[in-house]
């Protein structure tokens, strides 16, 4: 009996053979009348969009008024999940931060990233704990 | 109780027991440890001092043994409280009926026609409501927006015209050691010196780093002569200090007889450095610079005089010229003064506003002159009509922009299941957006 290769698939490892962004669609909705879409129409119509399209191709960018409302950046990504920002009151650079942030994420929950607990070899500035040294009292 | 047994001692109850608890009939303290007589005991006792009438009781129990109030025509009292504030009120009524019958049974005070009011309308008001706007005008209240004269320039033209008018204008007064702002009360020009602004030039000079100015046939003279001579009286009233000394001096000036107001001492030496300015020259000046302001104006008495006499002229429509060169926009104004002076009267001629950033910010015409040529009136433009003509954002191949509102419709049209649903609802009858078709 000829010796059979184990039937797997290959699992998909972004980065690995090709990048896919995941991210594959970024709305932006602004308000005409608002204040609070000030930056984000300044963001609109500076170099900052240009700059936002031409440094992420392969993300549709959708602009389209959200009247009586906040700004908002809404991004969706390719595992069907959306994500959405409210980027009431914020400058148009701190809007660029916040479609990077959008563009770069991978479309999955939050989570809280833990490593491994925080060990030193150094000395405490305290020293070792001893019970015939500081205040000694009385039970 | 002991008060009925011990009634013969003549003593209050309060005192018995108080001389009971010390043990002694003289105990220590006040003699009358408990307050004295009460508020109506003492007014009643001043209103008897009042009329001289009796002793000032120090006691209550005093004024029990006084003698009742010889009032005529008073019925006689059983009680002490009942017959003092009888006496007193009694006495007081008698007092303003006297005092009312003076003046009714004067025959000269008397008036027939008299007839009493029940309301207040049509009565005299005396005095003043309360309300501000009441208050006669004072010389401070005498103020005319500078910018109230000259109806908004719209084109390119009317703006440039009015800066390079302001630049020479200003200029002119620079070079003549006038008050820069002399040319704010000016309105209208006459059409050969409208002729001599428009074929002034400006240029710079490199060497004193300032703005000189090219004159034709005259027109310095012409200029001067213009702002000087017909139109002074309007320009110095309203924006000069001059106009402070003058009311300053209207009472004093009025007891002579005199109207006719003389400029402070600084202005007569412009006149003359003026005059040295033009050495060869006929400049009239007649060592005192006045103007007249008519007996009418300041006799007014409810503070009519310190109205303006163009306070309430409408906006006029200014006179644009052809400017040959635009090269002075850019032209560096210096000292401060004169930038100021320069934007203050362009800010008249033109009839906008101008922010504060822009008056500090640069040294040159340009920003101001674009700034004034922008549309400001219309409605500002929606960021998707501005996006869309934007040609660096329309050649992007990953922006789509939508100029209305994104719906769930527009959901379901891009996923491609809105057929679908709009031919369910068609199929059972149902509106499609939400609304029927009648």
């Amino acid at each position: 009996m000829p010796v059979q290769g184990i039937r797997t698939v290959a699992t998909n490892q972004n980065g690995l053979g090709a990048f896919i962004v995941q991210c594959k669609r970024l709305d932006l909705h602004y308000c005409d009348w608002y204040g609070s879409s000030r930056g984000m129409n300044s963001f609109l119509t500076s170099e900052l969009l240009p700059r936002l399209s031409r440094m992420h191709p392969q993300v549709s960018i959708h602009i389209s008024p959200r009247p009586n409302k906040h700004p908002v950046l809404r991004a969706h990504y390719i595992n069907g999940r959306e994500k959405a920002v409210c980027v009431r009151n914020l400058e148009k650079e701190q809007i660029m931060q916040k479609c990077e942030l959008l563009v770069q994420s991978q479309g999955g929950k939050n989570r809280k990233i833990r490593g491994r607990n925080v060990l030193s070899e150094n000395e405490s500035v305290r020293g070792i704990w001893s019970p015939f040294h500081g205040g000694i009292k009385d039970v | 109780m002991q008060s009925t047994r011990d009634a013969s001692s003549g003593l209050p109850w309060t005192e018995r027991i108080r001389r009971k608890m010390w043990g002694s009939d003289n105990p220590p303290g006040l003699k009358d440890p408990y307050g004295g007589p009460g508020y109506f005991e003492r007014r009643r006792q001043e209103a008897q001092a009042e009329r001289g009438r009796g002793q000032i009781p120090t006691e209550p129990t005093i004024v029990e043994h006084e003698p009742a109030l010889p009032e005529p025509g008073l019925p006689e009292m059983s009680t002490l409280e009942e017959e003092s504030a009888q006496n007193t009120e009694h006495s007081h009524a008698q007092d303003m009926m006297r005092s009312r019958s003076v003046p009714e049974n004067d025959p000269e005070k008397e008036d027939l026609t008299y007839v009493q009011a029940e309301t207040w309308n049509g009565l005299e008001q005396v005095g003043l409501s309360g309300h501000w706007s009441e208050t006669p005008p004072t010389p401070a209240d005498s103020f005319r927006p500078y910018l109230a004269a000259f109806e908004k320039a719209s084109s390119w033209k009317e703006i440039l015209s009015a800066l390079h008018q302001a630049v020479v204008e200003v200029v002119t007064l620079r070079d003549s050691r006038l008050p820069l702002t002399y040319s704010l009360g000016h309105i209208a020009y006459k059409p050969d010196v409208l002729a001599a602004l428009s074929t002034t030039t400006i240029e710079f000079d490199y060497h004193s780093k300032q703005i000189v100015l090219k004159y034709k046939d005259g027109g310095r003279r012409l200029m001067v002569e213009a702002i000087l001579g017909d139109d002074l009286q309007r320009s110095i009233s309203p924006y000069e200090p001059v106009a402070e000394t003058t009311y300053a001096e209207v009472p004093a000036l009025e007891a002579n007889g005199d109207t006719t107001f003389t400029a402070p001492d600084q202005e007569s030496q412009e006149l003359r450095s003026q005059e040295a300015d033009f050495p060869g020259q006929d400049i009239e000046y007649d060592g005192t610079h006045t103007f007249v302001a008519t007996k009418e104006e300041m006799n007014n008495g409810n503070g009519d005089q310190y109205k303006n006499n163009i306070e309430d002229l409408p906006p006029q429509k200014r006179t644009a010229y052809t400017v040959t060169s635009a090269d002075f926009i850019t032209m560096p104004l210096e000292p401060l003064e004169l930038r100021f002076a320069v934007i203050k009267r362009a800010s008249q001629l033109t009839g906008h506003r101008i922010p504060d950033p822009l008056i500090t910010a640069r040294q040159s015409l340009s920003s101001i002159y674009s700034y004034l040529g922008r549309d400001r009136d219309s409605p500002p433009k929606k960021v998707a009509d501005r996006l869309l003509i934007k040609p660096d954002v329309i050649n992007l191949p990953n922006v789509h922009i939508m100029p209305r509102r994104e719906t769930p419709v527009d959901k379901d049209k891009r996923l491609g299941r809105w057929k679908i649903i709009e031919a369910e609802l068609h199929s059972k009858g149902l509106p499609v957006l939400g609304k029927s078709r009648v």
